[in-house]
């Protein structure tokens, strides 16, 4: 089960909000339909980042992913670690593999988001058309 | 309705991940790409490879149509030898590659599974307008009229073998009289395995030592089983598409469609080995010839990144700001732990440490050209 504290996109990316500021990443999901991760190119501090816009790109061996920002705001902080070990992705999505911290600046557009339990329906629909 | 192999279910039981692959429903990976690249280069990998088409070649003119048809000097190859070549058109360009194997009483071709309707027909009409006495059979087709004259006398499937411990494998499971160890590389022997006649072929398509195996395609699953019990303690897993292309990129081998196409001829794609413009005529023969004469306006090169970001089929290639070709196939390289890739450049580019760059998604970044292939292995 994935964490229940944190807000889910279609796209595959979680999100937890902690009063003005969210921490983002991929979820295990994503990561199993990547597999084989080799590159992360991350986004700098204080970029802006757009709701649903890309703001990161995944290589995996085969092909090349975007990831899209769950919510707009500012980064305030990248995982500098996941650079040279990403297993920290492969391993803890939800933890130590998170990728961007920002400060939220359209607290509404979070209502938007699924909950764990909408996106495990989410995730079972889309493993039966794969 | 995409094809699907008669191992498809067996797949699908494994875990594997299914994508279209022109036209057929195959395996992409099962446990994943880099440990089965690894697997392949270190112990023992086994390949459905039952989507590659099959064509052969019968009658008293086999060799004849062979011949003219592929860029091959099939007439100087001796029974049980087997090359690569290209099936060109008359302008040169592929129509697709294939290896040619020259057995005692006929010829069969081993061709993409892209290419299997329109190389039929083209090896047919050919046939035809030469006047050959000689017949091409689809052998991977039950239906095919003359399948009953085909070496199996059925539908064939194949399956590869690839690695170091590719022959202690087979060897397990061949008859008596086949000897494993006396067949050299790119040869061919009539045999059995699980006592099922069967063509045994030293080759591949990852760079390893290793074999490749046709069969009646009725025994698919029951091979699949014997070959996946005798590998055991051998190794032995299964191999997707995924590292497969893995596996051919670091190689330098071309893929059809990527490095080879019918707007590109065998010598734009250094692949002047199976080009053989010594022999005698064949379908293409004066326009590569022509072409050796003036000169290439592309060639193909390998080439390493210095980012860590991976080069893809299709990415343009830049020089000075300036366009000067594009990416035919690019991959993270597990073996090799760095990222690769191949494409077309002026000729003025494609010598070895010559630098160009790459535009990766509008980011660009630096090239250098390196000898093909990336990975060779130790004899």
């Amino acid at each position: 089960m994935r964490p229940a504290d944190l807000k889910y996109t279609k796209s595959h990316e979680w999100v937890r909000v902690e009063k003005d500021i969210a921490t983002s990443g991929i979820s295990d999901f994503a990561v199993a339909a990547l597999s084989d991760l080799v590159y992360v190119d991350m986004p700098a501090v204080t970029d802006l980042l757009e709701q649903g816009q890309p703001f990161a790109e995944v290589e995996s061996v085969k092909a090349v992913s975007d990831v899209f920002a769950p919510l707009s705001g500012e980064i305030v902080e990248v995982n500098e670690e996941i650079g040279d070990n990403l297993d920290l992705v492969a391993k803890d999505p939800f933890g130590a593999g998170w990728f961007v911290k920002f400060r939220i600046s359209h607290p509404n557009e979070v209502e938007g988001l699924m909950s764990a339990e909408q996106y495990e329906k989410h995730c079972a629909e889309e493993a039966k058309h794969h | 309705m995409n094809q699907r192999t008669p191992l498809y279910d067996v797949h699908v039981a494994l875990g594997a991940r299914i994508v279209d692959f022109g036209g057929w429903d195959m395996p992409v990976q099962y446990e994943g790409i880099i440990p089965e690249t690894h697997a392949t280069r270190r112990k023992v990998g086994l390949f459905d490879i039952g989507h590659m088409g099959r064509i052969e070649i019968v009658g008293a003119d086999h060799l004849k149509a062979a011949d003219w048809v592929t860029t091959c000097d099939v007439l100087a190859v001796k029974p049980g030898r087997i090359k690569y070549g290209i099936l060109s058109t008359e302008r040169g360009t592929a129509i697709d590659d294939l290896l040619v194997y020259a057995d005692v009483d006929r010829t069969h071709l081993v061709i993409n599974a892209g290419g299997r309707a329109g190389d039929l027909a083209h090896v047919r009409e050919q046939i035809r307008v030469k006047g050959f006495d000689a017949r091409a059979i689809q052998a991977t087709d039950a239906g095919d009229p003359n399948i009953k004259d085909s070496y199996l006398g059925c539908a064939q499937h194949m399956l590869a073998l690839q690695g170091p411990n590719s022959q202690m494998l087979l060897a397990k499971l061949v008859d008596a009289t086949t000897d494993l160890s006396k067949l050299g590389y790119y040869r061919m022997t009539r045999g059995q395995v699980i006592g099922l006649r069967a063509i045994i072929s030293r080759t591949g398509y990852t760079g390893e030592d290793g074999f490749e195996v046709f069969f009646d395609a009725r025994e698919s699953k029951r091979m699949w089983a014997a070959l996946v019990e005798a590998g055991h303690d051998l190794g032995v897993k299964p191999i997707g598409l995924g590292a497969r292309d893995a596996l051919r990129t670091e190689a330098g081998m071309p893929l059809y469609g990527h490095e080879l196409d019918l707007e590109t001829t065998p010598l734009e794609a250094r692949l002047d080995f199976g080009v053989q413009l010594t022999g005698g005529p064949f379908l293409g023969k004066e326009a590569l010839e022509r072409q050796k004469r003036e000169g290439l306006k592309k060639v193909l090169v390998g080439f390493e990144v210095d980012t860590k970001r991976v080069p893809r089929n299709g990415c343009p290639l830049v020089k000075d700001g300036k366009p000067v070709g594009v990416v035919t196939s690019g991959t993270f390289a597990p073996t090799l732990d760095k990222n690769i890739g191949m494409g077309f450049v002026p000729p003025s580019l494609g010598e070895p440490g010559q630098r160009f760059d790459v535009d990766i998604r509008g980011g660009i970044h630096g090239c250098t050209v390196v000898p093909l292939p990336f990975y060779k292995r130790k004899k």
